[in-house]
């Protein structure tokens, strides 16, 4: 499903005095089957933009589309029960979400919600399980016994679970250990490949924004700051420091390597493999 | 935040009223609410009227927000309105329709009461309008201090006073951030049957017990490890102090009693 945001506000606690603007005319728009990386600063509003793409929040002014659904719904026929089926948003710490009795029963609970048929359950939830990487014996198990790592688990599990068309994720691997980290993100990446999921992702981690995205937004203030190609977003190391990011690592070491040796080099996206080559490539040049 | 968490919450300022010491505050509104029952003559009404108008002015919060904040106390007013009309059968009849009388006394008790309920809710919104939760507590913590001679846990009792108030917002986060995590599962809070949305709240309810216990012993163990060992020797560290201010406030006060007992005789 293709997302469009046309000049959206949002205000938080209109006519009160503690109101608070959080979206300031966001335009934009993500292709059907896109990886789209959205950074920005704490507060920077990322959250509520999020919020919008399964009808939690509802603009101020402006419109928002997803697939066939407009934002601020106006009739009172359209459900967002169905947008929200086919929208999976899955929060910062969702492991927070879960409650029921036993793993199975979580992870089936938007299913149900939804009302897909009981004999296809048994199946998504194998499918799930394993795409995750959860153990089967866990699925009877109450899941306030696992650890941190399964449950967040089980939450992305239980978001899966209702195959949902677009894929939304709110700092996903925060807190994860670094393995379970990689393994999460490449499960995200493959869905996205493989199912051709659109996948909207805010991370503060640069490094994945380089890797996975095919398209960038960066949040400022509740303001488009500046959208683009990952390359063309990091080529501009000026603007990225007033918005608080810094570079991934093997771009700033590059960059580093470049200024100190006179190298002359331009990042055009290679690889880190390919930049490598090059620094080493040129060195050779000069030191012959 | 839904907009009936509105009343009496507290909105920083720096009017005359936020100025004010919590324990001024308070020991006047307890009076004041007490002695208000005492009216008896619109003379009071338009005295007590007064020095609530005064108060509102004084403490610069905008009318509107103040009366919206009331809202859901407006029930509870105008019921009463309407048993006092129905109870008291004194005086002449106004008004008939069938059964149901309107008798002159009755009419004029049911405005006066109404009229008390509104000063009260309106003056007592004011106290928590003005001044922070902690202030409050604080106020309270010294105003009860004599009572430690007998033994009572008045420091405990601020203290959880204190937690429990610093923790509602945190707590409203949670409900919101929970409630948005199940919708966004299918989670219908708002339609279906009556027994429908009841189980609709179990998948709110557990996540939020959960957190709020891993929270309280969070809470324990980082209260431990700065050294807290219960009220015994514990200074603070917004001392209260009274001011001119308060001298001011507590004058304007004696004057508003002394004129009521003036006309009350």
């Amino acid at each position: 499903m293709e997302i469009t945001f046309k000049e959206v506000s949002y205000t938080y606690y209109p006519n009160t005095p503690y109101e608070k603007k959080a979206l300031h005319n966001v335009s934009f728009h993500i292709p059907s089957g896109a990886f789209v990386v959205i950074v920005g600063a704490t507060g920077s509003g990322k959250s509520t933009l999020l919020q919008h793409m399964n009808g939690l929040l509802q603009p101020s002014s402006g419109k928002v589309s997803i697939g066939d659904y407009q934002l601020p719904i106006t009739s009172k026929k359209v459900s967002l029960k169905e947008l929200r089926k086919r929208v999976g948003i899955a929060f910062q710490f969702p492991e927070h979400q879960l409650f029921d009795e036993t793993v199975r029963e979580d992870i089936l609970f938007g299913p149900k919600n939804f009302g897909i048929p009981e004999k296809d359950m048994e199946h998504r939830l194998q499918e799930v399980i394993h795409l995750v990487g959860l153990d089967e014996e866990l699925i009877e198990r109450s899941p306030f016994e696992l650890s941190g790592g399964q449950m967040r688990k089980v939450a992305i599990a239980g978001v899966l679970a209702s195959k949902p068309d677009v894929l939304v994720l709110d700092e996903p691997t925060a807190g994860l250990d670094p393995i379970s980290r990689v393994e999460m993100m490449e499960l995200f990446s493959s869905l996205h490949r493989l199912e051709n999921i659109t996948t909207i992702l805010v991370t503060h981690h640069m490094e994945d924004a380089l890797k996975y995205a095919d398209y960038m937004i960066v949040l400022s203030n509740g303001r488009i700051h500046s959208k683009g190609k990952p390359v063309d977003i990091f080529n501009n190391q000026d603007a990225l420091k007033e918005v608080q990011l810094l570079l991934p690592e093997s771009i700033d070491m590059f960059h580093k390597l470049n200024q100190t040796f006179d190298l002359n080099l331009s990042y055009r996206g290679q690889s880190p493999f390919d930049l490598a080559k090059e620094i080493i490539s040129s060195l050779g040049e000069d030191s012959s | 935040m839904k907009s009936w968490l509105v009343i009496g919450q507290y909105l920083p300022g720096n009017s005359f009223i936020h100025r004010l010491d919590p324990r001024t505050k308070l020991i006047i509104i307890f009076s004041f609410v007490c002695v208000l029952f005492f009216a008896n003559h619109w003379t009071g009404y338009l005295l007590f009227t007064t020095f609530t108008i005064v108060s509102i002015v004084l403490s610069k919060v905008s009318v509107p927000f103040l009366l919206k904040g009331i809202t859901p106390v407006w029930f509870f007013i105008v019921l009463t309105f309407f048993l006092h009309i129905l109870i008291t059968k004194e005086g002449e009849i106004l008004w008939e329709l069938g059964w149901f009388q309107v008798y002159e006394a009755g009419l004029q008790r049911s405005i006066e009461i109404s009229w008390r309920l509104l000063i009260l809710v309106v003056f007592t919104s004011l106290l928590t309008l003005t001044t922070a939760p902690m202030e409050i507590t604080d106020a309270l913590e010294s105003l009860l201090g004599p009572l430690k001679r007998w033994n009572l846990p008045i420091h405990e009792l601020a203290l959880m006073m204190s937690i429990s108030l610093r923790f509602i917002p945190t707590l409203m986060d949670e409900t919101e951030r929970i409630s948005k995590a199940q919708a966004s599962r299918g989670v219908d809070l708002k339609s279906g049957t009556l027994k429908d949305r009841m189980y609709a709240f179990i998948p709110l309810l557990i996540p939020l017990f959960i957190g709020a216990f891993k929270r309280a012993e969070d809470l324990a163990t980082a209260m431990e490890v700065r050294g807290y060992q219960g009220g015994e020797g514990r200074t603070k560290l917004r001392a209260l102090q009274f001011s001119n201010l308060d001298i001011i406030a507590a004058i304007g006060y004696v004057i508003v009693l002394i004129l009521f007992i003036y006309i009350r005789q």
